[in-house]
């Protein structure tokens, strides 16, 4: 048998033993699921976060997403959401003086100026967020894509993004897309 | 480590405050890992939808089944109790995955805030993560204790069902992301999932948590004054335990199929001679106890298959006959001290 060391004959551990890897475990699972993440938080504030009501917000501005519209996790300075081959890109707000309703034009008139697609840029249309922020929106069409450029303000800072979508999905998207841009809001300075 | 009182017969002492603290840590955290899991998983259960989720915890469940299933059929000694692989499952597919899942992400963020690409965690902080998580409850699970013996098949029995549990649910933690950016394609994304990380990867997590509980086994159940060198051999297990891990996750990530399987095989044919030998140590470990004195419960019969010449026992008479002998030890140290 001692080719064996005796191990598999009948025993039973010692307290101490147990109670050593007791404590090594506890903090372990202590290390990893509570000091590492709080020190993560501190040193690197999450770029996305889902609050429990399933808003998603980064930096100090925030979305509720419908159904379907997943956050995508690589995302680090601005929420993007997915949706099949749709897809919803919302920058945090900066300070400016800018109107909702005039960011969308310029934004527009940047697809105006590109000659090489035949655009059908869409009247502004102006909106009230649910949080009473002023908004606007343009939908620009080309044979191939769907591209909505919107802009929400406070009057002091101004959120742009756009939402794109396959133009063969664009009417199953549309409504989504609006209604997520009505949702918009801007939150206090995160940590 | 003294892991190890004196020999006895197991007797009726009856499990100490420390079994009770061992017990009440795996049972705690496996429970806590379940609340965590849920509460991560939740959102994005909700957009795949109750149909799919069912589908998909439907297919793992059977994956996993059909594992543990392979694994109890495969034990040379056939005394596995469920409450051990219960024990073993809960804290692999709870505990471990949420605990390593936490930890992962909390690195993944502080890497990408300093600029860093986080994408090379896969292959170099998961595997020493998930085996050292892994190779916890391993050990937790052999000092509960239950079988009251620790041996290297015992070890890498443990280990291959923490891995097995740790396997299934991770694969159904990826199989979510999957299906709910699939939209309308979200069999095929599960399809995917299961033929990748399910059928191919079928030998990784179960081989190496397997390969560090034969040595963690073996190491426990060490009667002698351990040494150094003891020592190495638990922390060349795990070693080669992470780094098949992290080359086979290496290779999952950039589409290395060849590199994957034969890496995968390879970790298996090392598990494989790590068993046979550890099987020959342990026939010849109850070959001797059975023909010791006093062994009333062992038939003549028995210890003849075992001590007949070669070819007087079949392989299949011998292979009962050493099932009979465990059993018997097994209840021996049952029975009531003497």
């Amino acid at each position: 048998m001692a080719s064996t060391d005796g191990v598999g004959l009948a025993w039973r551990p010692a307290p101490a033993a147990q109670w050593a890897m007791v404590a090594i475990t506890l903090v372990c699972a202590a290390v990893l699921a509570i000091a590492l993440p709080a020190w993560a938080t501190a040193t690197a504030p999450p770029e996305a976060s889902l609050e429990d009501t399933g808003r998603v917000s980064v930096g100090n501005v925030s979305l509720q997403p419908e159904q379907g519209w997943v956050l995508d996790p690589a995302a680090t300075v601005s929420i993007k959401l997915n949706k099949a081959d749709a897809s919803l890109l919302a920058f945090p707000p900066s300070p400016s003086d800018q109107t909702a309703t005039v960011a969308v034009q310029v934004a527009a008139y940047g697809f105006r100026a590109d000659t090489t697609v035949a655009y059908q840029i869409g009247d502004v249309v102006e909106l009230t967020t649910d949080s009473g922020l002023d908004g606007a929106y343009a939908v620009v069409l080309d044979p191939e894509s769907a591209t909505v450029v919107f802009a929400v303000s406070d009057g002091s800072e101004l959120a742009q993004g756009l939402v794109t979508s396959k133009a063969a999905t664009w009417d199953q998207v549309k409504d989504e897309a609006i209604t997520m841009i009505g949702t918009l809001a801007f939150e206090d300075g995160d940590a | 480590m003294g892991t190890t009182q004196a020999a006895s017969s197991g007797g009726t002492a009856g499990r100490s405050t420390g079994s009770w603290a061992v017990l009440a840590t795996l049972v705690g955290l496996s429970v806590v890992g379940a609340v965590g899991l849920v509460d991560v998983e939740w959102f994005d259960a909700q957009v795949v939808g109750a149909a799919w989720m069912g589908i998909a915890a439907a297919v793992w469940l059977a994956f996993g089944v059909a594992m543990v299933w392979a694994l109890v059929a495969l034990q040379h000694y056939a005394h596995r109790s469920w409450s051990l692989i219960l024990l073993a499952l809960a804290w692999g597919g709870l505990a471990a995955v949420w605990l390593a899942g936490r930890a992962h992400q909390a690195i993944d963020s502080v890497i990408t805030h300093g600029g860093g690409d986080p994408s090379w965690t896969v292959w170099g902080v998961s595997p020493p993560l998930e085996e050292s998580l892994k190779a916890l409850g391993i050990a937790l699970v052999i000092l509960v204790p239950i079988l009251r013996r620790s041996s290297t098949l015992d070890g890498a029995f443990v280990g291959a069902v923490v891995g097995a549990g740790f396997q299934v649910v991770e694969d159904l933690a990826f199989s979510i992301p999957a299906m709910e950016t699939a939209a309308d394609e979200r069999g095929t994304a599960l399809a995917s999932i299961v033929l990748l990380r399910g059928v191919i990867g079928v030998f990784s997590h179960v081989v190496f948590s397997a390969l560090v509980g034969a040595a963690i086994g073996w190491f426990i159940g060490l009667r002698r004054r351990r040494t150094a060198g003891d020592v190495l051999v638990v922390v060349a297990a795990f070693a080669t335990a992470m780094v098949l891990h992290g080359v086979t996750n290496w290779a999952a990530t950039e589409g290395q199929i060849p590199v994957y399987l034969v890496v995968s095989l390879l970790g298996l044919t090392v598990l494989v001679v790590v068993l046979r030998r550890a099987r020959r140590h342990e026939d010849q470990r109850l070959t001797d106890w059975a023909s010791g004195p006093g062994r009333g419960e062992v038939s003549s019969t028995v210890v003849e298959a075992l001590h007949g010449p070669a070819g007087r026992g079949s392989r299949r008479e011998r292979r009962r006959a050493l099932r009979t002998v465990a059993r018997a030890e097994l209840a021996t140290l049952a029975a009531p001290s003497a």
